[in-house]
């Protein structure tokens, strides 16, 4: 049936000489061609939504921490052709700020009050993730959250926290492992929160005196039995090693770069090079002597110590108001 | 063939129809919320009274109670506007109580200020290392494919999770001092990685920003004063020279909007 109505219109037109006559009820399928109908409505239904893109927020995630500083993250979308996009932060003490392009790659930025300049340099959508300490204030038990939000968002309530006050209506609320997700919409809101009584104050005064003995003796028991267990198994670690230290001459072993690096894989390149150092230098070094060789201010220094020392891998002696790095005879945990 | 067409039109414009219900949607409000607010704030407030409390804040709470059966009845009977006046009457009714009850008790207060104050300070505690945490999981969705090691800043939230339950304060500011020192290095390499990235992607995006501005007939003069500028740029970056770069860059951004905005 249509195929006749295409043929029909093509004949009419060719015998006309270009003059176009059709029946009005075929004036839709002649005169406009579905195909470009189609590629226009794509079009526009494309653009529309890229339209609302350029330098929009897309969405908006804040928890509250319990001591009222509260972490924000947020995705927007930007100009891809701008070098640069400010973002307005809402207040002026942020802290870890990290601005993230397409593909977790990691942007530039720099802070300056309450925007932060991030280079985008071609990144359609960052997002910002940041914790500041301006959203919450608190007077007397009332602890209240204010924000003007540019768009729908949500607020992750503290633990225990229970609401006490608002001044607008929350879109939605859900529970997450004990805590309140609320969904606010854009515009200006506040929210006042305590720290709710502890739930054992619900039971009756006899019950929670009965649970809270319970509870105390059980855990002195367990703390009994516990400290115990670490008295018997440190007395059980440390005589032997008195032994080795006592047996053990000056000039003694230790541990040797090939061990070290074969039970503690997960050595920093760095580190693995402090420890070469020391075993030729005799399996101890002054830490002034680490700084001097590989060219490391003194915390730094300290630190790459430190975190030898924690994975029981060098002892630090003092030594003449100095610290003396000692690579150990046996690996700690091994 | 127009068969097909049309029904794919049906489909283009009803998706495009159902997707702006579903935007709308989302902005509804869901009314069970509310009740489920105003009841938790109730029992909230309801443990705070007691027989030593004012007639004032008893009747205010009486008040509150009414609020709430009120919007009780309003969602029954299916009544958006008056549940949401009833809900905000009562949410600002306890936060009063609230306030009420606290400024009542000063004595009280006090008594319980060294417990209040130890919980406080559990709660300071968790929130930083919880404030750490999340810095380090975002540090670390950036660094998934680099080789940035995040075995000591894990080792140090352990031992501060550890000190925070052994209540140890003097350990635990030592701690975070090393672990805020672990993390700027953390981020300053990870800075450095990612600075040869940034670097060809700034050229390039100057570059494709230039033939773009080009073809759009920007003022040639200016064009041609940026081409100079990228290829000092790209030399300062070759040659390690960070700080001319920089500002070369700067200089060279202000160009390229003031060549965009006027070829909008």
């Amino acid at each position: 049936m249509s195929q006749e109505i295409i043929q029909y219109h093509r004949q009419e037109s060719i015998r006309e000489d270009g003059m176009l006559f059709v029946r009005t009820e075929g004036i839709f399928p002649t005169m406009t061609k579905a195909p470009i109908l189609l590629a226009g409505i794509i079009i526009v239904s494309v653009v529309i939504p890229l339209q609302n893109s350029f330098s929009s927020t897309r969405s908006l995630d804040l928890i509250i921490y319990p001591d009222g500083s509260t972490h924000v993250y947020s995705i927007t979308e930007v100009d891809s052709l701008e070098p640069d996009f400010a973002v307005n932060l809402f207040g002026s003490s942020i802290e870890n700020f990290v601005a993230i392009g397409e593909n977790n790659f990691l942007l530039s930025a720099d802070l300056t009050d309450k925007t932060a300049h991030v280079e985008t340099f071609g990144s359609s959508t960052i997002s910002i993730d940041y914790d500041i300490h301006d959203l919450v204030s608190k007077e007397g038990r009332i602890w209240t959250f204010t924000i003007v939000a540019p768009i729908d968002f949500t607020l992750l309530m503290p633990q225990n926290s229970v609401i006490i006050g608002m001044n607008v209506l929350p879109l939605r609320m859900e529970i997450i492992d004990e805590q309140t997700r609320l969904f606010l919409s854009s515009g200006s809101s506040e929210v006042n929160y305590v720290f709710g009584t502890p739930t054992t104050t619900q039971l009756s005064p006899t019950e929670s005196e009965l649970d809270s003995l319970l509870i105390l003796i059980g855990g002195a028991v367990v703390s009994a039995i516990v400290i115990g267990a670490i008295f018997l198994r440190r007395s059980q670690k440390k005589s032997p090693r008195i032994e080795i230290t006592k047996t053990i001459p000056e000039t003694g072993k230790f541990l040797v770069p090939e061990t070290i690096f074969k039970f503690r894989p997960d050595l920093r390149e760095d580190d693995k090079e402090i420890i070469n150092f020391i075993f030729n230098n005799g399996g101890k070094a002054l830490e002034s002597e680490l700084r001097k060789k590989f060219l490391q201010p003194r915390t730094t220094m300290w630190r790459a110590v430190k975190r030898l020392e924690r994975q029981g891998i060098v002892e630090i002696e003092k030594k003449e108001m100095q610290n003396l790095v000692k690579l150990k005879q046996e690996l700690e945990g091994e | 063939m127009n068969q097909v067409t049309s029904l794919g039109l049906l489909v283009l414009v009803a998706s495009m129809i159902f997707s702006g219900i579903s935007i709308s949607a989302v902005a509804q409000t869901d009314y069970n919320t509310l009740l489920k607010i105003v009841l938790q704030a109730k029992r909230e407030v309801e443990q705070q009274i007691s027989s030593d409390t004012s007639e004032e804040v008893k009747r205010l709470y009486e008040a509150a109670s009414r609020e709430v059966v009120l919007l009780e009845k309003s969602l029954e009977s299916d009544d958006p506007s008056s549940a949401k006046q009833h809900f905000l009457n009562a949410m600002k009714m306890f936060k009063r109580i609230t306030q009420m009850i606290s400024s009542d008790r000063p004595t009280q207060e006090l008594q319980s200020t060294v417990a209040v104050s130890s919980s406080t300070l559990q709660r300071d505690h968790s929130s930083v290392l919880e404030r750490i945490k999340k810095f380090i999981s975002t540090l670390k969705s950036i660094a998934r494919s680099q080789s940035v090691s995040f075995v000591e800043a894990d080792q140090l939230v352990a031992q501060i999770a550890q000190q925070i339950r052994k209540n140890d304060d003097r350990g635990l500011k030592a701690t975070l001092a090393e672990l805020k020192d672990v993390l700027a290095d953390i981020r300053k390499e990870l800075h450095k990685l990612a600075s040869q990235t940034i670097d060809d992607r700034t050229i390039k995006f100057f570059n494709d920003m230039l033939d773009r501005l080009n073809k759009r007939g920007a003022d040639q003069e200016l064009l041609s004063d940026a081409r100079h500028m990228l290829s000092d740029y790209e030399k300062q970056i070759a040659d390690g020279n960070y700080d001319e770069a920089k500002e070369l860059k700067v200089e060279l951004t202000k160009i390229i909007r003031e060549l965009y905005k006027a070829t909008l």
